[in-house]
């Protein structure tokens, strides 16, 4: 598995003992140098993103390492840095810049295809499938963008800025808006198909997730605490479960595996949800620390906090 | 009057179905923050 923290250490581990395989170092002479989004992971190759405070004058973007060495392959820079995640697709990675650019870069060089201009929510992720990628602005506006030439393919206003990453499957893109609406688009054309108010306070944030024949999306208030989590049949037509945070919650994606969605909370709390019903069926308290990110395997889970321990359990399956 | 110790059972009922069992913790590892 591999895990980067905000040290500026990027690092493989042994996914079953934990052991170091590897270990690489990108800070520079910053203190602190921040992996935040998710990584892109090819056959020989892991891309990842960084971003890093401007006074400390390092710059931070994208990181590609050799799988196998964790030797730094090549890195573009791109002033603060990037945020969200990187999207693979192909010979292309895809990634928001602080800046204000989406910008597709070349797997095997690290060098720019194309960059397109474009004021994206910084902690979010683009997305891409067959020849578009699809990115949203805070200016209210969701592009479709040729993945070879960066040429603009369509462009639709919804008014609202965009608040989550983008997602799409084959026919429809799926974004989130600030005024609490979860939009649906032909990924053909743009054209809004269908739309649904979420809440009239709370706003989506972060990546919708489209899995088990269902559209997952967090929502968060004023100050970015993640307090619902809404399942959607993938036509937006209706709300199958809305489950509130018993406080909030302080993992900022959602992940999905063996039907349930896990989540943490401020107290190192970690609560296993039914994907089919949004009901709660697990739960433990790991740590003494906020649970800030997890992620895994089918039968492993690993649970992060901002202090940098990082737990593997054994996963349970308490929705099975 | 009838009410209270329904809405305890029930309450009793939702709190039993939420598994607690502490994990198996395969590894631990400090990453630095």
């Amino acid at each position: 598995m591999y895990v980067g923290s905000c040290n500026g250490l990027f690092r493989s581990l042994d996914a079953h003992t934990g052991k170091v395989r590897w270990e690489t170092n990108v800070r520079g002479k910053a203190p602190q140098y921040f992996f935040h989004g998710d990584v892109s992971i090819a056959p020989d190759r892991i891309v990842a993103s960084t971003d890093v405070d401007a006074a400390t004058g390092e710059t931070a973007g994208v990181h590609a390492f050799d799988r196998n060495s964790g030797r730094e392959l090549w890195k573009h820079a791109a002033g603060r840095g990037v945020k969200g995640a990187v999207i693979g697709a192909g010979s292309r990675v895809f990634v928001y810049t602080i800046a204000g650019e989406l910008v597709a870069l070349d797997i095997d060089s690290g060098k720019p295809a194309w960059t397109y201009p474009l004021k994206a929510p910084v902690w979010e992720s683009p997305a891409v499938v067959g020849t578009r990628v699809f990115g949203g602005s805070t200016d209210g506006l969701v592009s479709a963008i040729d993945v070879e030439t960066g040429r603009l393919q369509w462009q639709r206003k919804l008014g609202v800025p965009v608040n989550t990453s983008v997602r799409a499957t084959d026919a429809d893109v799926y974004a989130g808006t600030a005024d609490g609406t979860l939009y649906r688009l032909s990924a053909a054309s743009g054209e809004v198909r269908s739309s649904l108010k979420l809440d009239p306070a709370l706003k989506p944030v972060s990546a919708p997730l489209l899995a088990a024949g269902a559209v997952l999306v967090l929502l968060a208030d004023e100050h970015a605490d993640y307090g619902a989590l809404v399942s959607l049949d993938p036509a937006l037509g209706r709300v199958n479960w809305r489950q509130a945070a018993p406080d909030k919650w302080t993992t900022s994606r959602v992940f999905e595996s063996q039907g349930a969605v896990w989540l943490g909370d401020p107290s190192g709390g970690v609560t296993a949800y039914c994907a089919a019903d949004g009901k709660p069926a697990w739960s433990h308290k790991l740590a003494s620390a906020p649970i800030r990110s997890i992620g895994g395997s089918d039968e492993i889970l690993y649970v992060g906090t901002p202090q940098g321990t990082l737990y593997a359990l054994r996963q349970p399956h308490p929705c099975k | 009057m009838f009410a209270r110790p329904l809405v305890a059972a029930l309450a009793a009922l939702t709190i039993a179905s939420i598994q607690t069992e502490k994990p198996e913790i395969l590894w631990q590892f400090e990453a630095g923050g």
